[in-house]
């Protein structure tokens, strides 16, 4: 901004054209403008305000000598007058000619300036208090309350006017109060000006209606004209206490909870010990002395014989995988989960390419479809475990098929998530039954139809959720099954 | 020349008896001592007195023993200078992870599951025996 105060004694437009009114009333400044004849064009709203129509009224004061406008506007109160009128722009009137640009100072005395100073700070001493959500109460030596503040009127319930003059006491549970004497008496004499209150244990204040509450506070030791008073700023910590209460009560419901976890998978773990080590045991036993009949004793085992030893056999020995599946899959969710980058695209090549050395007389023709440079970051591991069951069902389910036709690619869901999918034209499967695809040893075919225990989709969906993302499948029978899953 | 004889480590009696069947049936003519617990196969090592007596060919071991379990009778084989080199199978229903690391850990020279199918059982102890008594050269005494 310009020093508007130089008397500007330039050639008469305003540079850039400004326009008056612009000039006039930028800034906020008390100013007004007159033509060449001494009326007043314009004031600004400070000006008026300050003056109200003194000016306009008093065509004489035009002179615009500063004691001549001193004299002609009317006093203010008793300590403010125009000081001093200077001009500061000669500007091109909108009614042609001149107009003259002033500029207005008041005069302030100095008394009134220490005056204002105090009320400045009183006013802004009080709005401090009153916009603190704090209580804020000062007592005098006797320890009577001198000040409460709004913070102090909605913590403890009390009108100011109700405790001004009051003994402090009268905050305070009775308990604490010798107590907190004690506590003020030490602080007088302490060297130090502000502390805490409550080092050692919380401190309480007392509402009007008689109710305690816990509370935070320092206290603060000030000398005003000779005498000693004491300010404490307090907060009611009621809800934080609350809050830590709560979350004490969270942690330790949490703390519960985590050991009960780690002792029901500890027991998990001891049961698979012992399923892996017990349960085997007597299958043996069936399968092996059921081949000890027909090994020793075939002469007097007829064919039925034989045939039921056989299935007693087959019977045991599908037990026993049964019994290794189960085990992997709780493995499965009992170990941690390492992620790392996979290239799944990679990975589905592999499997495919096992999948097909492990069946060189398949008698489908079929074409898979793999979209490169899919990578992810997961347990290649456990993604490897996924691939392997997803293509391994396609490749099972389009078997009976002339020609078929597996894909896996990926497409982005709603939500830029990846989707990866595991498309194939096989047998498929209802949609009523949908809900049943993920549960371990659940089939919708029989296994004379296709072979298989149930827990392939039981265990990508147990890998699936270790992951943090989501399996789902839709199909329809004879037209095949497009199973989709996320890793995130 | 005599055969050392086998140390079969081996509490369930119906695994006993197929194991014995499938050493015979593979006609492995090797003496087979039995302990049927922990302490039992220390003592048949080391002797009730402490007194050594002949070593065996192969230690089958099994894993989950009344009293000491097998990994404690291997850590013992393994910390006594008398049988640290002696060749012991741990023959077992298990391929629990924790089993494996602990078996092997402890230096057992091998880790044999036990299939539920006999005919592949006792092809599992053809193989063993035809290994740990005839290919493989022993330690020397």
């Amino acid at each position: 901004m310009p020093d508007q105060s130089a008397p500007f004694d330039g050639a008469g437009t305003a540079p850039g054209g400004i326009s008056l009114e612009r000039a006039l009333f930028d800034g906020g400044l008390m100013a007004a403008a007159f033509d060449a004849d001494g009326r007043m064009l314009m004031q600004t709203p400070a000006l008026a305000d300050r003056l109200g129509g003194a000016l306009a009224a008093q065509p004489a004061a035009l002179a615009m000598d500063s004691s001549c406008l001193r004299r002609a506007t009317p006093r203010l109160d008793e300590e403010r007058n125009p000081a001093g009128v200077f001009l500061v722009q000669r500007l091109p009137s909108l009614r042609g000619g001149t107009a003259l640009v002033y500029r207005v100072y008041l005069e302030v005395t100095s008394r009134s300036r220490a005056e204002d100073d105090v009320l400045v700070s009183r006013e802004l001493f009080r709005s401090i208090l009153d916009i603190a959500d704090d209580a804020v109460v000062s007592i005098d030596e006797r320890q009577h309350i001198i000040l409460f503040n709004q913070g102090a009127e909605r913590i403890f319930g009390y009108r100011a006017t109700e405790v001004l003059g009051q003994p402090l006491d009268m905050l305070l549970p009775r308990l604490a109060q010798a107590r907190h004497q004690d506590h003020v008496a030490g602080f007088r004499a302490s060297p130090v000006h502000a502390r805490p209150m409550g080092e050692r244990g919380g401190i309480f204040g007392r509402r009007k209606d008689g109710s305690v509450f816990p509370a935070e506070a320092s206290i603060s030791r000030v000398m005003v004209c000779g005498t000693v008073t004491f300010t404490a700023i307090l907060r009611d910590v009621t809800r934080a206490r609350e809050a830590e209460e709560a979350i004490r009560a969270l942690n330790a419901d949490l703390e519960h909870r985590a050991l009960q976890l780690e002792n029901a998978n500890r027991e998990l773990e001891a049961f698979s010990y012992s399923v892996s080590h017990d349960l085997r045991q007597p299958l043996r036993s069936i399968d092996g002395f059921s081949q000890v009949l027909i090994e020793d004793h075939a002469s007097q085992l007829d064919q039925t014989a034989r045939d039921a030893l056989g299935r007693i056999r087959a019977a045991s020995q599908r037990m026993s995988q049964l019994i290794d599946d189960i085990l992997d899959l709780s493995r499965l969710t009992r170990g941690d989960l390492h992620r790392g980058p996979v290239d799944l695209s990679d990975m589905a090549r592999a499997v495919v390419a096992d999948l097909a050395r492990g069946q060189p007389g398949r008698a489908a023709v079929t074409t898979v479809d793999i979209e490169p440079g899919l990578r992810d970051e997961a347990d290649p591991h456990l993604v490897r475990v996924v691939l392997a069951n997803l293509l391994g069902n396609a490749w099972k389910y389009t078997g009976r098929k002339d020609r078929a036709h597996i894909a896996f690619a990926a497409e982005e869901g709603e939500d830029g998530r990846r989707i990866y999918v595991v498309r194939d034209d096989g047998a498929g499967f209802d949609m009523a039954y949908a809900d049943k695809l993920f549960g371990a040893f659940q089939r919708l075919h029989g296994v004379a139809e296709f072979p298989g225990n149930g827990v392939g989709l039981a265990t990508v969906q147990r890998i699936i959720h270790k992951h943090g993302g989501e399996v789902w499948a839709v199909g329809q029978p004879d037209c095949g099954a497009t199973v989709r899953f996320t890793l995130h | 020349m005599t055969l050392k004889p086998i140390l079969l480590v081996e509490d369930n009696p119906d695994d006993e008896e197929l194991t014995l069947r499938a050493l015979r049936k593979n006609n492995i003519q090797n003496e087979v001592v039995i302990a049927r617990d922990g302490p039992q196969a220390l003592e048949h090592l080391f002797g009730a007195d402490g007194a050594v007596g002949v070593g065996p060919a192969v230690v089958l071991l099994d894993l989950k023993l009344p009293k000491l379990d097998g990994i404690e009778v291997l850590r013992r084989i393994r910390a006594d200078h008398r049988t640290r080199l002696t060749p012991v199978v741990i023959l077992t229903s298990s391929r629990e992870e924790q089993d494996l690391i602990a078996g092997y850990e402890l230096g057992a020279n091998s880790y044999i599951r036990k299939p539920v199918d006999f005919v592949q059982f006792s092809e599992a102890v053809r193989h063993l025996g035809l290994y740990w008594l005839i290919i493989n050269e022993p330690p020397p005494v």
